[in-house]
């Protein structure tokens, strides 16, 4: 401690204002978090994907299709794996994994996926197939 | 008394001061907290956190922050009553702080989940408000020549002895210059080498628009401001007086020399994409530089 027993006279207005809005602040937020409390708190999140076929481009010759993730719930989503099945040229089954490493609680996510062929016409299906919480 | 007097009629609000007091909250707060901002580690616990957890957070850094005024604060006044009072304003501080940087480097936006935003912004508001509450002791009182404006003396008023020689004042002057760009230099270099290699420095100069670097470049220039104004640059003894020894030059000079260092800390231990093309290194030294400028300007209080 420096200056031993500083006065500096009265406190003044300015300082009064400072305060007050940061008080203010602190209670605001005191009083949201309070409030999520009352929030059920659940580890099943129904995360969510979403090919985007009114979206494909050419890139390079590939083509290039947006999957929408979506993670609806109250959690943060961690090693989200997201599989895609669709046929190939011949009909055989192809999969193809994409790994979310962080999806925020109520946030979306915009991944691109390759492929050689317009994904049109792969009978393409998308969904999540794990994910943890913490 | 007197001069208390006139003091408190020619600030009846008490506005300059408070400003000052300000200016030391918010250098110790940019000090402390600026490389725990760029760490991604901090953002994803911060994310993590449930709403019990981030009570239980705020309440813990406003008792910690209540000991640290205890003992420094960031006002230049002791007391429990006056440490309440500056342990409450030093979180709201460290809330709108962290708020702004983490929103200015793209981490939190208006589209991200509440909770995540509180979480992200209160994990670093720990460490951004202890800054504040030791500011006292480690920011005030710091500068080579003193606080002139508490004690109401003006360091650039010539001595009464005889001046000396004009070649003498023009070696003093270019000596002090010469030891304030090294200390500039030294600040910035040991302050952000931890921070020049990371992911985080390419991970934000990636995500950000021309017009977020250009406002990420204004918040640097405004921070050296701040802290070369706090530190009590603007009371050192000039002794040949020119343009170049104003603050805002002084200003331009420090981020100038930061963004330097920066490059140059991309260049030798950057990861490669940092400088993958001309657009990468502009943006990677711009994002580096606010950290580095932070530390370059903080080089004056400690060297």
């Amino acid at each position: 401690m420096s200056g031993g027993g500083a006065t500096r006279g009265p406190r003044r207005l300015a300082e009064w204002v400072t305060f007050g809005v940061s008080l203010a602040l602190v209670l605001a937020l005191a009083a949201h978090l309070a409030w999520r409390l009352r929030e059920p708190v659940t580890e099943r999140v129904d995360a969510r994907v979403a090919p985007r076929f009114d979206d494909i481009s050419q890139q390079a010759g590939r083509y290039l299709l947006p999957l929408e993730i979506a993670n609806p719930g109250g959690r943060t989503l961690r090693d989200l794996q997201v599989r895609i099945d669709y046929r190939g040229e011949r009909g055989e089954r192809r999969t193809m994994d994409v790994l979310v490493d962080y999806l925020g609680q109520g946030s979306e996510q915009v991944v691109y996926t390759y492929f050689r062929d317009d994904p049109r016409t792969l009978s393409i299906h998308a969904e999540a197939i794990s994910y943890r919480v913490d | 008394m007197a001069r208390a007097v006139s003091k408190h009629a020619a600030d009846p609000w008490g506005l300059r001061r408070e400003g000052r007091d300000l200016l030391v909250a918010i250098t110790g707060g940019a000090i402390v907290g600026m490389p725990l901002l760029f760490t991604m580690e901090m953002w994803l616990h911060g994310m993590l956190l449930g709403p019990l957890q981030q009570l239980a957070m705020l309440f813990g850094t406003l008792v910690v922050n209540l000991l640290f005024s205890i003992v420094s604060g960031f006002r230049h006044e002791y007391g429990v009553k006056s440490a309440l009072l500056e342990s409450v304003t030093a979180v709201g501080i460290g809330l709108v702080f962290s708020a702004l940087v983490l929103w200015l480097v793209g981490e939190i936006g208006p589209a991200d989940a509440w909770g995540e935003i509180t979480g992200k912004v209160l994990f670093q508001t720990t460490a951004v408000s202890i800054g504040v509450s030791v500011a006292d002791a480690h920011v005030r009182g710091k500068q080579r020549a003193g606080d002139g404006q508490e004690k109401g003396d003006n360091p650039r008023e010539p001595d009464p002895e005889p001046p000396p020689a004009r070649e003498q004042l023009e070696s003093f002057q270019l000596r002090q210059d010469v030891r304030d760009i090294t200390a500039t230099l030294i600040g910035a270099v040991v302050y952000s080498i931890n921070i020049g290699p990371t992911e985080e420095v390419v991970l934000i100069a990636g995500r950000l628009t021309p017009w977020q670097l250009a406002a990420v470049m204004l918040a640097s220039l405004g921070l050296c401001y701040v802290i070369l104004y706090a530190s009590g640059v603007k009371d050192q003894p000039v002794h040949i007086p020119s343009l170049v020894q104003s603050p805002p030059a002084e200003t331009v000079i420090t981020y100038a020399a930061s963004l330097a260092v920066a490059m140059a800390l991309l260049g030798v231990l950057g990861e490669p994409e940092s400088a993958g093309s001309v657009r990468d290194l502009a943006a990677s030294t711009i994002v580096l530089g606010l950290p580095t400028a932070v530390g370059g300007a903080a080089g004056r209080i400690a060297l």
